[in-house]
């Protein structure tokens, strides 16, 4: 790489900061720069919106259910079953279609708990210090060292498998990551003159976490929750894969493809359609979550 | 710091972490609903026979008191207690099913190393070049690929439609009859190597390859990516264009200067990408019926049989533990910085 390069690469970033600095308007022409961005957001209000109406769209509403059809078993991608069929005859596209209710929103639900639960913790520990801190990180490090899937594993075994408790079992382990994350930040906030001026006027902790580190914290949180979508539609569908997610005949796309295993010598449609849905929607969040790091220009982990 | 005082220093944290986590899933199991004594029991069992089954398990005592008891028996005796599904103790179970996950996760992470080192440094010296486009592509591709539909696929193609590789499986049930392995560590690949057992060494070979590949697939990305930018900047480094200026070629500023410091922010990466191996043990033995530990906790989850669960994520938790120590201490073989 020649210098002429580098100086355009830093010119680059130096542009994105004051782009950042000047609010929402200039973040979304910062967006239009990352083509890659678009796509993911094209994708994923895609599949959004066809989840959310997914019983006036779809083209068989009543095969999201246990409805069995044995005539039409199995028959490959034909015009009037795009997608093929499965063994009990239910047309694949129509099921994939309203799965994306299920891992959308399940993906959400894992985001949101971890996030809640995360968030505070970290902007406490980090703002307070001393042992305080020291308490959170334990127990945060503790998580942090048990094996995620493990982990996530056992509690849904507990709760008792079904696809709501898959989203429940997963946050538990993940919200370290958003202490850790919102920690950090609020460290670099504490010494910062804001928040000495504040201070000197005798605000409050609470009121400093909640009008300074919080928001300070929001471009991070976004960002990292993003990122986390793709991995909680990912862990969510390989709950429902291994049994311990959403229960037949839910259509939820993890355990679609487990259902297709047992057909996978001669009946390919079966596990390829729903799995190429859960790489589509992962794909489209992580181009979203890559798009956000390099626009707010953060360092995550 | 010398050696042995680094590695004490280490451990010192080792068994803190260890007994934390084991707490954590103990209380996790213990506390949340779902009656242990009901499901031994089974359906039909009158409540008296539960609260025998219950006072029999220690279930009635306080919870601590079980905890403690348990982490006694394990320290003092080497006792995790039995199995309420397979009646065995959980050691001996945990000990039959182990290798077969170690040896797994061991290749898997072999591949993700190589050649994620390879392809990564490849990338970053031909920037935006046809590898560069290729490995970046692969590693989107990676991190959002679940296991478990790419196993399948594979299946269908490599398997199923050009029968190259077996579908299923650790090794090919009439070689182990015609060529039993000798068990020595339970690691087929180092067992039949030991014992020059070529027939059965090339059976496990073909078996292990698609579901080590698989699991590392998406590690593999993380690797790729994480070389590639730490190489990138490596090389932007006043050393390495002092290098270059003196008229060293290519190949030995980048593979013998500008890779060995790029790897060590890299080292980090992998220890935290085995535990994603570990995670991803679940997924993956049930695609391929990889006979090891995640099959084994994958039905003790089921069963909610708590002695195996506990002893499962025990396991794992320690598997974890050494690897990150042995991070650590390849820094110290790699970093001379760290040694000061």
């Amino acid at each position: 790489m020649n210098t002429g390069e580098i100086n355009k690469a830093t010119e680059d970033r130096s542009g994105k900061r004051r782009a950042t600095s000047n609010g929402l308007m200039k973040s979304w022409l910062a967006l239009r720069e990352h083509p890659l961005t678009i796509v993911g957001l094209a994708i994923v209000s895609a599949f959004a919106v066809v989840g959310i109406l997914a019983p006036l769209v779809i083209p068989y509403p009543e095969d999201i259910g246990s409805s069995v059809h044995l005539e039409q078993s199995l028959q490959q991608p034909n015009q009037e079953h795009p997608f093929g069929t499965d063994d009990m005859g239910r047309d694949i596209l129509s099921r994939v279609a309203y799965g994306g209710r299920f891992s959308l929103s399940a993906g959400l639900l894992v985001v949101l708990l971890s996030s809640i639960l995360g968030t505070p913790l970290g902007a406490i520990a980090g703002y307070y210090g001393g042992k305080i801190d020291t308490a959170i990180m334990g127990i945060a490090d503790l998580f942090m060292g048990t094996p995620h899937l493990v982990l996530a594993l056992a509690i849904a075994a507990v709760l008792g498998p079904s696809h709501t408790n898959a989203a429940i079992a997963l946050s538990i382990p993940w919200w370290p990551t958003y202490t850790r994350l919102v920690r950090g930040q609020a460290l670099v906030i504490r010494s910062s003159g804001f928040v000495e001026a504040a201070k000197s006027m005798g605000a409050s902790g609470k009121y400093i976490i909640f009008r300074h580190i919080l928001p300070n914290c929001v471009q991070l949180i976004i960002t990292q929750s993003t990122l986390q979508m793709g991995s909680a539609i990912l862990g969510i569908a390989s709950l429902g894969f291994i049994g311990m997610g959403a229960q037949p005949p839910t259509p939820e796309w993890g355990l679609m493809v487990s259902l297709g295993r047992a057909y996978v010598t001669s009946y390919w449609w079966y596990v390829t359609f729903p799995g190429l849905a859960i790489f589509i929607v992962v794909m489209g969040f992580n181009f979203i979550g890559d798009g956000l790091r390099d626009i707010f220009d953060l360092k995550l982990r | 710091m010398k050696l042995p005082v680094y590695v004490l220093k280490r451990l010192t944290t080792v068994i803190p972490m260890l007994l934390g986590v084991s707490a954590l899933v103990f209380f996790i199991s213990h506390v949340l609903p779902g009656d242990p004594a009901a499901m031994i029991a089974g359906t039909g069992a009158t409540y008296e026979q539960i609260a025998a089954i219950r006072i029999e398990l220690g279930l009635d005592k306080p919870l601590y008191e079980q905890y403690l008891a348990y982490m006694r028996r394990l320290i003092l005796e080497f006792d995790l207690g039995r199995s309420i599904y397979s009646h065995r103790p959980v050691v001996s179970d945990l000990l039959d099913y182990l290798p077969a996950t170690f040896e797994l996760v061991t290749v898997s992470m072999i591949v993700t190393v190589s050649v994620g080192i390879l392809l990564g440094s490849m990338s970053a010296t031909r920037k935006d070049g046809v590898v560069d486009h290729f490995s970046r592509t692969l590693a989107s591709a990676g991190l959002a690929m679940p296991a478990f539909w790419l196993g399948l696929l594979l299946q269908i193609l490599i398997a199923h439609r050009l029968g190259i590789l077996p579908v299923t499986g650790r090794i090919d049930a009439t070689v182990l009859m015609k060529y039993p392995i000798t068990r020595i560590t339970g690691i087929y690949l180092l067992d039949t190597l030991v014992t020059g057992n070529w027939i059965a060494f090339r059976s496990s070979v073909l078996h292990i390859a698609m579901p080590a590949i698989v699991l590392s697939f998406s590690s593999l990305s993380h690797v790729t990516r994480f070389v590639r930018t730490s190489l990138l900047e490596v090389l932007n480094d006043d050393y390495v264009r002092a290098l270059k200026s003196y008229g060293l070629s290519e190949r030995i500023v980048v593979y013998k200067h500008a890779l060995r410091n790029a790897i060590i922010p890299t080292l980090t990466i992998v220890g935290l990408r085995y535990s994603y191996l570990l995670g991803g043990v679940f997924v993956i033995e049930k695609v391929f019926d990889w006979p090891g530990l995640g099959l084994y906790g994958l039905s003790s989850f089921i069963y909610l049989d708590f002695p195996s669960i506990l002893g499962v994520t025990l396991v794992f938790a320690l598997l974890r533990i050494i690897l990150n120590l042995l991070v650590d201490l390849s820094y110290f073989f790699v970093d001379p910085r760290v040694r000061v």
